[in-house]
Order: C-alpha cells, then structure tokens, then sequence
C-alpha cells in the first residue's frame, strides 16, 4: 500500500509542489502585508457588512490574529488544501479514463488496497498542504505583528486538514462510483462552494443558524483555535465524516465494473 | 486434460447481444489458446472477465481453479494480463516501471528478466511512457506482463501495433512459455496471428462461442482441393461419386479433374489410382478461408 501511495505522491509531484508553494507563499505574502495597513483596518473592519464578516468567519480583521483568521484561515488555507485533496481524489478517475489504472488492478493487490492507496495519498496530500500551511502561518505570523504560539497555529491548522481530507474523499467517492474525473472535480468544488455559502447564510440569517451544526466548512472554525478553545467535537466531526466518506468510496470502488 | 480456463455460461452484456454471453471456455493448461473473432464480438469483454476488470454478470469462471473475482490478488500473482490498447503509465519510464512492479510484487528477481525481455523486443526502458510509440507502449505492456514468469498468460491483441518481424518473435516467445508447461491466451482478430503458435482455438461471433477445438481439427475439418492428370484416359466426375467426403468434382477441358474433399484422402487416392491418374497436385488447406467462413457465419465452412 506505501509503495502505491508513494509512487502516487511522486507522479504527482507537481501538483503537491505547487499547491505547497502556493499556500506557503500566499500565507506569507498576505500576512507580511497586513503592517502596512492595520492601523488603517480598525476603521475599514467596523464598517464592513455583516456578509462580508460572515465570509470570513466573523474574524476581527482589525487584529492580526483576526487577520490570520480572515484571510488565511477562512479562504487561502481550506480552498488550496481542500483544492489539492480533490486534485487528488480525482485522479482515480482519471487513471480509470486514461486506462492507467488497469496496470496496477492486474498487480496481486487488492482492490481495498488500491482503494485505501488512493485514499492515503488524499490525505498525504492534504496533510502536506497543511503543513505548508501551517509552516506559512508560523514564518508570516510575526510579520504581522501576531503573538501565537506554534501550538495555537498547528491546532488551528488541524481542522483545515480534516476538511481537505473530507473534500479530496468525497471527490475520491464520486470517482469511485463514477470514474469521471470532471464529475469527482465538480462535486468535490461544489461541496466546498455549497458549504462555504450555507456558512455564511448560518452567520447571516436566525431562521439558518442550525445549518452550521451540520456544515463541515463551519465545523473546521476558520482557525478559531488561534484565539480561543480548540472545538474538539467539530474536529471529530470532521474526521469521522471523512472516515465515512472514504470507506465509501473505497466500498464502491471495491465493487464496481471498472470502465478499463 | 487439466483446464487452465474452464466457465460455464460466462455472460457479460452492455446491451442485449454486446458483450460475451453463454460462453463455455476450456482452456487446456500447458498449451497456446488463439482466441479468435471479429473486433466487437466479445473478445476483450471475456478477457476483461478473466483478469478480473469486470465481474460477470451471470455463469462461473476458474483460472487457475481460482474465482477472478473474488480471488483476484491470489490470481494476479500467478497470471500476467495485457488488456487492449493498454497505455503506459506517463510518469515512468520502463526500468522506473519494473522497479515499481518488483516492489509490489516482491519480486527483485523481476527487473533483470525484464531487462532480457526488453532486449528480445528490441524495446528502450529508459523512455518514459508518454514518449513511447503505439508499438513500444505493446511492447512495455508485454514486458511488464511476462516478467514475473506467471504460470497463465492472457493477452489481448499483444501483437497490435508490432511490426511483423516482432510479430513473429512474441510467437516465438509464447510457443517457448507453453514449451515450458505455462499456458498462454491470446486474442486477436487475425488467424494468421496465432495459427504458427496456437495449439487450441476458440472463435468468437457476435458474442457467443461458436467454436473451440484443436488447430490440428480445424484444418481436418477444412476442405481440401485435389488435382488429378489422367493423362489420355478419359474420365468423368461420375467415376469419384462412389468416394466418401467428396463433393464439387469437376472435369477441365484437359481432362484434369479437380476433386474437393474432407477428412482422410486414402479413399480418394485409390479410387484415382485406379482410374490411371498419372498427376497429383494437392492445393495448401487455407485456414484463412475456414476462418472468414466462421466470421461470416456460414453454415459451411470450406476452404
């Protein structure tokens, strides 16, 4: 199974590298921005729309904390790591339509291994763009002004691996039940595009408040833990609906006629 | 005989009529099977079914005396697969491929007899897969397909894309793994592909068996055409009426007869000795044209 999972990782290369990159670089870039303009961010902060606020987690983005939470933790870290996980739940598909795939289901492995394979190098993949993250956040935190221990900045960051890895599994269910790399690339951004907007309907309107008890975009808190208790039931949550997601698609992907 | 392959109304369809359905396949172990019929007749659906791609849909199939589909692991590590128009993986080149398969098969051992194989095809393991021909991404598949020495081969189409020369050296190659008590299945839609190597045949048409027997009992089955001189004497087609198995006897304005028949030719031979034929010109069994005639379906398969 390692042997799969890391021979995924290296024909994948590219796209892990560039995902890595562009989290790190982004991470750091906005962050180092942020002394720029904070003193000028109080006042911008506090005639923001509430929809707005909701958007990004309602972080006071007046503080460095609240602007690591705002622009690192509610859009650039879930949206590449998740993005990169989908990359990589779809590719079974992929291998399936380019005919790839036959080569490995000949080999005396099973189709759980395989299947469990492809799910290790989902999450591989987002826990390497979590990482980043993370990496990102601990270089660009005090270049804005931020004062959070390393351990405040990996319990933040955990949520938004267990949310990549939900991602990248429901793109890895539907490519298992389908084997259409556009339809796993289209739900899994949909899933995240659904949840992030039935997030800020939840902060928006009372009527909508019980959606974010079963929202996975607001189960991962938005790097809540940076400034206040780290949400272990939504991080279960998380983790325990990824595990449902990928023993579902491992189940399907066992069982179906493969279109090789 | 012991059956490498045995099933029993193996059936898969996409639609009524397309795919393989009812199939009885008995491959003898030891021994090269050409697994004949058109494109779309079902060939690749019934390989698909044996190396476990698809799971069939009604019937039972032993490989091995093992389920593909539930044993799948189990039988991959004794069969080598080449499916239809397999592409190379775009991320390897052939010697990083081998590495891979070895490791997945523990199999170190599995790397240097690649190597000779690659060597016999004449194939560049240093190319990666999206640099490869039509023909070399054949080649590769063969390669990684017989490296591990499986006891069942099952390839399908492996000499598409080859050029004739290595056509006729994977013929080679498949004889001296059935030499060596190893049973090998290829498909293809040519007879020609597999009449210098098979020693069994199945043909398959519009998704049903409609043939499976001995290479040797095909061209018995086939008819022969003979050629007599009789020099001065006259004879008539009346005087080979009374021989068994002949038919289509005709007179030419020289007076040669020309004589179709089937089976054994001992009779016809003594009925022309005794008519004072002076020639004999037996025309070559055309195999090719008993196997268009199962192609087309005709009741009557003659050469």
């Amino acid at each position: 199974m390692i042997t799969m999972t890391l021979d995924l990782l290296r024909s994948r290369k590219v796209l892990v590298l560039g995902i890595c990159a562009g989290l790190l670089f982004t991470s750091i870039g906005y962050l180092a921005l942020y002394p720029s303009f904070d003193d000028q961010l109080q006042g911008f902060a506090d005639d923001l729309p509430d929809a707005y606020k909701a958007l990004v987690g309602d972080a006071d983005i007046a503080s460095p904390e609240g602007y690591i939470r705002g622009q690192v933790y509610s859009l650039i870290a879930p949206l590449l790591i998740a993005g990169a996980a989908i990359a990589a739940g779809s590719s079974l598909a992929k291998a399936e339509r380019d005919q790839t795939l036959v080569v490995f289901v000949v080999q005396p492995i099973s189709r759980r291994r395989l299947g469990c394979s492809w799910w290790t190098f989902v999450v591989v993949v987002a826990a390497i763009g979590a990482l980043a993250s993370f990496i990102g956040v601990v270089i660009g935190g005090p270049l804005a002004g931020a004062d959070v221990g390393i351990d405040r900045i990996a319990l933040a960051t955990l949520p938004m691996l267990a949310f990549g890895m939900l991602a990248g599994s429901v793109a890895l269910l539907v490519s298992a039940l389908t084997g259409a790399p556009g339809m796993a690339t289209g739900i899994g951004w949909m899933f995240i595009l659904v949840s992030f907007l039935a997030n800020s309907l939840a902060e928006l309107i009372d009527n909508l408040s019980w959606l974010s008890k079963v929202n996975p975009w607001s189960w991962h808190g938005a790097g809540e833990a940076l400034t206040s208790d780290f949400a272990t039931l939504n991080f279960v949550l998380l983790l325990v609906t990824t595990l449902a997601v990928g023993v579902g698609a491992i189940s399907t992907f066992e069982r179906r006629n493969l279109h090789l | 005989m012991t059956a490498a392959i045995a099933s029993s109304e193996l059936t898969y369809e996409y639609a009524p009529g397309i795919g393989a359905v009812g199939l009885n396949l008995e491959v003898p172990a030891g021994k090269v099977y050409g697994f004949l019929g058109p494109n779309g007749a079902g060939k690749s659906t019934a390989i698909r079914m044996l190396i476990s791609l698809i799971k069939p849909q009604r019937g039972s199939v032993s490989v091995l005396g093992l389920d593909p589909w539930s044993d799948a692991p189990d039988l991959h590590r004794r069969i080598g697969a080449l499916a239809s128009d397999q592409p190379a993986p775009r991320h390897h080149n052939g010697e990083s491929f081998l590495r891979l398969l070895a490791d997945i098969r523990k199999q170190p051992e599995l790397v240097a007899r690649g190597h000779q194989f690659a060597e016999r095809m004449k194939l560049d393991l240093s190319k990666k897969g999206h640099e490869l021909s039509l023909g070399n991404r054949q080649k590769l598949g063969l390669v990684t397909a017989l490296a591990h020495e499986p006891e069942l081969v099952i390839l399908d189409e492996p000499t598409n894309g080859l050029d004739p020369l290595l056509q006729r050296e994977i013929g080679v190659l498949l004889r001296e793994i059935a030499d060596e008590g190893r049973t090998v299945v290829l498909s293809s839609h040519s007879l020609h592909d597999v009449e210098e190597v098979a020693d069994h045949v199945g043909f398959i048409r519009e998704a049903k068996l409609v043939e499976q027997l001995p290479l040797a009992a095909l061209a018995e089955r086939a008819v022969r055409r003979v050629r007599f001189g009789f020099g001065d004497v006259d004879v008539s087609a009346s005087d080979f009426g009374a021989v068994p198995n002949t038919e289509n006897i005709t007179v030419a304005d020289d007076g040669e007869v020309t004589v179709q028949y089937r089976g054994a030719v001992a009779a016809l031979l003594m009925r022309a000795g005794e008519l004072g034929a002076v020639t004999i010109e037996a025309h070559p069994v055309e195999l090719e044209e008993t196997f268009l005639a199962l192609y087309r379906g005709d009741e009557e398969v003659e050469t």
